[in-house]
């Protein structure tokens, strides 16, 4: 059992890391004035000035344009994994079957298949979502694949002596009980997610956050270079952070 | 389910007829083994049957052959007069391994109401239902736990309320009490011979304990050593309602539960 007072002194350390952290940034970039490392303050500010008070157009420049190619790539391939994943985990024959080329897929890393796509999809949103959507489906797929065959086959014979079609044996036993793995998957996906937004927008793009900080260097503003990398940074969080309200809500079951 | 029509006329009470069950796994392979030699008994509409066998005699294989789960390698099962291909809609089986059986991101009054809510029932007559399958078993305000909270035998009693909420016409439980304690099971037992007689089920009760399968039944069939046939139809010819102290005390309960020791040892030595 944590104490409260534990927990108020783990909180401490945690703020004094932090605080240590940034005074050795200030520490270090303010004796090296050099124009590649700027102190944090002024990268603060910047992210206060440009991203805060100017909301409004980071969000509709570089805000929406990845959020949307970052929730379609990784929603699509969620759902898509997951349907392909029961089918995988509940026969053992085609698992056999395709195993193999799936875990080639795997093996690729999605960068690669970036000027593969470029050529194939053209610049726009859908060749983004689509290499974001690669990198993100092996991981939910394998993950749900496993969770599906380690599911107690009573949990089957129980539906079956009720009567329990097969429809709702998907939706409300298979699901359910391999829901625990499938977020494991989802957590290592949404990490990859936002890796690849990122590369995405290094390339043939013209907005968005990737796209920003390419900008930022290009114009030789490294003040906003920096502030762009912190604001990706801070964007990691809180999509990690929403995904594990979401898991704790519907794994509560585990935890109650 | 498909309908055949019976080879032999069905007595009016009949409800559920096992004839000449056969089952071998593993066919062909090494490790064949055969688990039912030829089973045949049958069970009369409200009757509450044991079955009492040696460790390892195909009770399990009994169970899930009669429930329609797994298809014998021959002889048929048959319910209310029609073949047994798959489970029956009007019978269910509790499992002995309730922690394996129960939903368990479901909360107590889910899982009960889990097997209704596919059916077309209107959602207060569930309701109903539910309340009244918990309230039977004794776990009245224990609607919104999920089951890892409960103890074992409290988790075997969701598993048995759920059955009930269904109202199957025939009950089948597979050594449902094995794994609680002995108060606890004794609890159980009057619990299900009290549900039994005020709901007007039918009971398959398998267990490996004698003392249960003669305290609670009507008839106790003892199997003989694995592959398994029936050596023996005992009635219980002990008056109802039984009491745990008052009933093991009389001398034909004694009887009845020497005598069926007796077979199973001997089934056991003649097996060996």
């Amino acid at each position: 059992m944590t104490t409260l007072r534990a927990r108020a002194s783990d909180l401490g350390i945690r703020v004094a890391a932090l605080a240590l952290l940034l005074a050795f940034w200030w520490w270090a970039t303010a004796r090296a004035d050099s124009l590649f490392f700027p102190t944090p303050d002024e990268v603060f500010a910047a992210i206060w000035d440009d991203w805060i008070l100017n909301f409004g157009d980071s969000w509709s420049e570089n805000f929406w344009p990845s959020l949307k190619r970052l929730l379609l790539g990784f929603g699509l391939a969620a759902v898509l994994s997951i349907a392909i994943g029961i089918a995988i985990g509940r026969s053992r024959r085609f698992g056999e079957y395709v195993e193999p080329i799936i875990h080639f897929i795997r093996a690729i890393p999605p960068p690669a298949l970036l000027p593969l796509f470029i050529i194939l999809l053209g610049i726009d949103d859908m060749q983004k979502i689509v290499l974001i959507a690669t990198g993100v489906f092996p991981p939910i797929l394998l993950n749900t694949i496993e969770g599906v065959r380690s599911i107690d086959p009573q949990l089957f014979d129980t539906a079956k002596v009720f009567q329990v079609g097969r429809v709702r044996q998907v939706t409300h036993v298979i699901l359910p009980a391999a829901a625990p793995k499938i977020f494991a998957g989802l957590r290592i996906s949404m990490s990859i997610a936002v890796i690849l937004m990122v590369i995405s927008e290094l390339f043939a793009a013209t907005d968005g956050l990737g796209f920003r900080i390419l900008q930022s260097s290009r114009r030789f503003q490294y003040v906003d270079l920096w502030a762009g990398i912190i604001v990706l940074g801070v964007v990691g969080i809180v999509l990690n952070g929403l995904l594990t309200l979401v898991e704790r809500r519907v794994l509560k079951w585990r935890v109650a | 389910m498909t309908t055949e029509a019976p080879a032999e006329p069905v007595p009016p009470d009949l409800l559920l007829r096992a004839s000449d069950l056969h089952h071998t796994y593993a066919i062909g392979l090494p490790e064949e083994h055969e688990a039912l030699g030829g089973i045949s008994f049958s069970v009369e509409q409200g009757e509450f049957v044991s079955i009492v066998g040696p460790s390892g005699c195909g009770k399990s294989t009994l169970m899930r052959c009669l429930s329609g789960l797994m298809t014998p390698t021959s002889g048929t099962v048959s319910m209310e007069g029609e073949t047994v291909t798959s489970v029956p809609p009007d019978l269910t089986l509790v499992f002995q391994d309730y922690s394996r059986s129960l939903y368990p991101w479901l909360r107590v009054a889910d899982n009960v109401e889990f097997p209704l809510k596919g059916s077309r029932l209107p959602k207060t007559e569930r309701h109903e239902r539910v309340a009244q399958a918990l309230a039977d078993v004794g776990l009245t305000g224990h609607e919104t736990k999920y089951p890892r909270q409960l103890s074992g035998g409290m988790q075997q009693r969701v598993a048995i309320a759920r059955a009930l909420a269904y109202q199957p016409a025939m009950l089948l439980m597979d050594e449902p009490y094995a794994s609680v304690d002995a108060q606890t099971r004794e609890s159980l037992e009057d619990m299900l011979l009290d549900v039994w007689a005020r709901r007007k089920k039918t009971v398959l009760f398998v267990t490996h304990d004698i003392d249960e399968s003669v305290y609670l039944a009507d008839r106790v069939l003892v199997l003989s050593k694995g592959p398994s046939q029936v050596i023996a139809d005992l009635t219980v010819d002990i008056p109802r309602p039984r009491d745990q102290i008052e009933t093991k005390a009389t001398s034909r309960f004694v009887e009845l539960r020497a005598e069926v020791a007796r077979l199973i040892r001997d089934a056991g030595r003649a097996g060996a």
